[in-house]
């Protein structure tokens, strides 16, 4: 489980056939949805392992690929990824239903250190549909035969609205359970979801999770990342236990198409997880 | 290895017989301009060895501007059809410096972390051979960047000017059987050979310390000097397409009456696309952002990461800058202002 | 004094007086005979100015992207003031924030029939003629061919371009903020070099270039592959003069043709 998982095959260009098993909806606005798959061959499942943080590119033939962080936790049976629709490829990949079958490449990148975090508390902030690679984070640590390996689960998660919260059920249900500490979040309230109204970063510094042996996890847009990291280092975070997972526009996923380098690192290979102490080295082009 | 002899009128000779093996590719003059590329041949006819240097480097032979990296059936998009194997090519008449920046490219796409199978099945299925150069151009400066006008970086094999004749330096097994078939030359052919690639040295004046310049560039990200080197930048992708070295890539398909092919195809950091995200936001949304990009890449990124600078020297970037932009003034420049 | 230091002492005055924030003209490159485009802001640096046959890039590209930057003054000869004129004319440049010294075309680039400035507030030496472009030779054997032997040619000129879009980015009228062939939803226009795809956007631009083109030669100067772009610019600016008696930024009154309707223009393509 330490070594990040890495593609099944030899050339790094050729998708594995993968079957969507089922869509959901996520939103109001329903430009967000959650695509479950299978690998058409079956045996393809085993050797794809992958540690919560690693992303994927999913594409469709003919249209083209784009990358997506994982959002199911490795012991799911099911592949999972949580699409905004925004460009050509996300367009295309909206309008499949179930049965249809797209390509895969990966695991690439760098996974969040969940081996390093052993034994410590954990905290997660994110906002908007970037919670996808948290989910598979927060998954993969509750699994009863895991829980006993980390201390208390934070979780400080933000939408717009309460409509645009992702993985509405699970959240529910997380609420309910003792052993994790979730606070949602959301610019306006409305009736049917108790949530506080509040931006993550002002939440984040309410909630006050004590920086004492915990690694915190963050992901979200970069406005939002911005004005977060200000409150972990109030709360005493030291920038090494602060890890943050990036987006930039990408092609190959192998460091090798050459646009998606921040500085002399390439976010999908040196990344998409940094600590902040390494982000912090790296000039300011994100 | 021993050096031969290749008799200039025995050149036809010399590519017939190496085009019995495989491919043979030369600089040849298309139609009526002074454009030359880099063609198939089977004999000395066309080959063009007057001209400094190919307008496109002799990259597109291994990264070219289009590749197909598989075939598919729209109504089975899962079910894709791998590239074919190309068959055995030999490249005559590649300048030093455009074969140096292959051994740059091995480390991007020979890197162990992630093998590219397209770029190694060309490189493993070609073998160089190189042409001295006697008589650098105005834009040359292989020698600031580590380069020589008679390097032998990549190449199996180095031709060098020795009148009617060209030595021929075996390099790699693969250049020694290149050449088996000719005699061997004398030692003052080869003192003839040190004396002319002396002589090209010494037209290559210019000298900046690049070692210091990486060093300075390492703290000069926020510098307001970007801004003025990119003003008469016209972000338009001739320097980066033109250039050796560069090597940044698209992906994008291509689909007509249910067939397509997934498409590899070069990209330039130059263009405001490169980086632009799905949802608008751009890391490098301005001509100064990206021409900064450019320059880093080459003389701070690439050196810190793998050690040589992403640069050969070959000036093609300073001929054909629709503006005028000399790369060497952007480094005499960098060199200048920055602490 | 010569005219390049009349040029410089004009400007060096500009400057100190505040007349003018930014000089828009030429220095020289590195290497001997060839320039660069300058953005003098100091009035020291007008000593770098120059004004010789190495001039030849038209300024008019860069007036676009300096909107926001103040008060403008540019070094014009005939190309460039022609451009000037069709992006005053599409309101891509406040006239009062921009002063035009005009000049003699130092390069005197043969694909350019006018050598003085058309449009100045002021002109440096004496102003040469302005002369409209006439019908050339190359066009008239190029339309002498036939249908497929056109397309051959075409094909083959095209077929050699890299997709650089130096000929777009050095075009003071390709202007757009997003060009068509950059566009992905939809997209237009493949991005590879494939023949259709090449062929697709130099013709969807020239005809983007009809009646604003001012045929002054600097997408084939910029070109590295060497393609012959003025013969597909010559073209369309034949059809224009003669559909529309137009010729591109000659004044700034002309209303343009393509954006103008009148009940006399030749409309028997509706059939």
């Amino acid at each position: 489980m330490n070594t990040p998982g890495r593609p099944p095959l030899g050339n790094p260009y050729l998708p594995l056939p993968v079957r969507l098993e089922r869509v959901t909806v996520e939103n109001d606005a329903r430009d967000l949805k959650t695509f479950e798959l299978t690998f058409s061959d079956p045996g393809l499942r085993e050797k794809f392992t992958f540690v919560p943080g690693q992303f994927s590119f999913l594409g469709l033939a003919g249209v083209g690929e784009a990358p997506f962080g994982i959002a199911s936790a490795p012991h799911e049976a099911n592949l999972a990824f949580t699409l905004k629709k925004a460009g050509h490829v996300t367009t295309a990949l909206h309008e499949l239903s179930p049965g249809m079958e797209l390509g895969l490449r990966g695991p690439y990148g760098n996974p969040y250190p969940l081996h390093t975090a052993r034994g410590r508390n954990i905290v997660i902030v994110s906002g908007g549909f970037s919670f996808t690679t948290l989910r598979s984070v927060i998954v993969h640590l509750m699994r009863p035969d895991r829980r006993g390996d980390y201390g208390r689960i934070t979780v400080v998660y933000g939408a717009r609205s309460p409509g645009e919260l992702l993985y509405k059920d699970e959240l529910r249900a997380w609420e309910a359970l003792p052993d994790i500490d979730l606070t949602l979040c959301v610019d306006r309230a409305d009736g049917d979801w108790p949530a506080t109204e509040g931006l993550v970063p002002n939440v984040l510094r309410e909630v006050a999770p004590s920086a004492k042996n915990a690694v915190a996890l963050v992901c979200g847009p970069p406005v939002m990342l911005r004005f977060t990291h200000p409150v972990l280092e109030e709360l005493g975070f030291s920038p090494d236990d602060v890890y943050l997972s990036l987006e930039n526009r990408m092609k190959c996923g192998i460091g090798k198409c050459g646009r998606c380098n921040i500085g002399e690192v390439y976010v999908c290979k040196d990344g998409p997880v940094f600590s902040y102490r390494r982000l912090r080295e790296l000039p300011g082009e994100n | 290895m021993t050096p031969r002899l290749l008799a200039k009128k025995d050149l036809g000779r010399f590519i017939a017989a190496l085009a019995k093996e495989a491919e043979v590719w030369a600089p040849v003059k298309s139609t009526d301009r002074e454009n030359c590329r880099f063609g198939p041949v089977t004999g000395a006819e066309g080959i063009c060895l007057d001209c400094l240097q190919t307008r496109l480097p002799v990259k597109e032979l291994f990264l070219p501007q289009r590749e197909i990296l598989f075939r598919f059936k729209s109504d089975s998009p899962a079910r894709v059809k791998p590239v074919s194997d190309i068959p055995a090519r030999v490249v005559f008449g590649v300048r030093p410096c455009d074969a140096a920046a292959l051994e740059l490219f091995d480390r991007v796409f020979l890197d162990p972390a992630g093998d590219d199978p397209y770029y190694r099945h060309r490189r493993e299925r070609t073998a160089l051979i190189g042409v001295a150069c006697d008589d650098p151009g105005t834009a040359c400066f292989c020698t600031a960047v580590g380069g020589d006008p008679h390097g032998t970086a990549a190449l199996d094999l180095l031709l060098e000017d020795i009148g009617d004749r060209w030595l021929c330096r075996p390099l790699t097994e693969k250049g020694e059987r290149l050449a088996a078939a000719r005699g061997p030359a004398g030692k003052d052919d080869c003192a003839e050979t040190e004396r002319r690639a002396a002589a090209a040295r010494e037209q290559m004046t210019f000298a900046p310390d690049l070692a210091q310049l990486a060093e300075k560039l390492a703290g000069a990200f926020d510098h307001e000097i970007w801004e003025e080197l990119a003003r008469p930048c016209v972000n338009c992708g001739v320097c980066t397409y033109l250039c050796p070295t560069c090597h940044c890539f698209d992906v994008t398909d291509e689909e007509r009456h249910g067939r397509g092919a997934r498409i590899r195809a070069w990209d330039s950091c130059q263009f405001s696309l490169f980086t632009r995200h799905a949802s608008g936001h751009n890391p490098r949304p301005t001509g100064t952002t990206r021409l900064r990009n450019r320059t880093l890449h080459k003389f701070r990124y690439f050196p810190h990461t793998h050690g040589p600078l992403l640069c050969v020297g070959c000036g093609r970037c300073i001929i054909h800058c629709p503006a005028g932009i000399d790369l060497r003034e952007t480094l005499e420049t960098l060199t200048a202002t920055l602490r | 004094m010569s005219a390049v230091e009349k040029l410089r002492a004009r400007c060096r005055e500009l400057l100190e007086k505040g007349e003018t924030d930014i000089v828009l003209g030429y220095r020289a490159g590195r290497r001997n005979g060839t320039a660069v485009p300058a953005f003098i802001t100091a009035a020291a640096d007008c000593d770098r100015l120059i004004l010789d046959e190495s001039c030849h890039h038209n300024l008019a590209a860069y007036l676009p992207g300096l909107r926001h930057k103040g008060r403008v003054t540019i070094i014009a000869a005939g190309p460039t003031s022609r451009s000037v004129v069709v992006l005053l004319k599409e309101s891509q440049f406040d006239r009062e924030r921009l002063r035009i010294i005009g000049v003699n075309d130092p390069a005197r680039d043969p694909a350019s029939p006018v050598s003085g400035a058309v449009l100045c507030d002021e002109y440096l030496g004496d102003r040469a003629g302005t002369t409209a472009p006439a019908d050339d030779t190359a066009l008239a054997a190029f339309e002498a061919k036939s249908p497929a032997e056109r397309r051959q040619y075409l094909a083959a000129e095209l077929g050699r371009c890299i997709r650089c879009y130096a000929c777009r980015q050095v075009c003071p009228n390709c202007y757009c903020p997003t060009c068509f062939v950059d566009a992905s939803r939809p997209q237009w226009v493949g991005r590879t070099v494939d023949e259709s795809d090449s062929l697709m956007f130099h013709l969807m631009r020239a005809m983007h270039m009809a009646g604003r083109c001012v045929e002054c030669g600097a997408c084939a100067r910029a070109c590295p592959m060497d393609i012959n772009l003025m013969l597909i610019n010559r073209k369309v600016g034949a059809i224009v003069r003669d559909r529309f008696g137009h010729v591109p930024g000659m004044s700034l009154d002309d209303p343009l043709p393509l954006t103008t309707f009148n009940t006399e223009d030749k409309q028997e393509f509706i059939k």
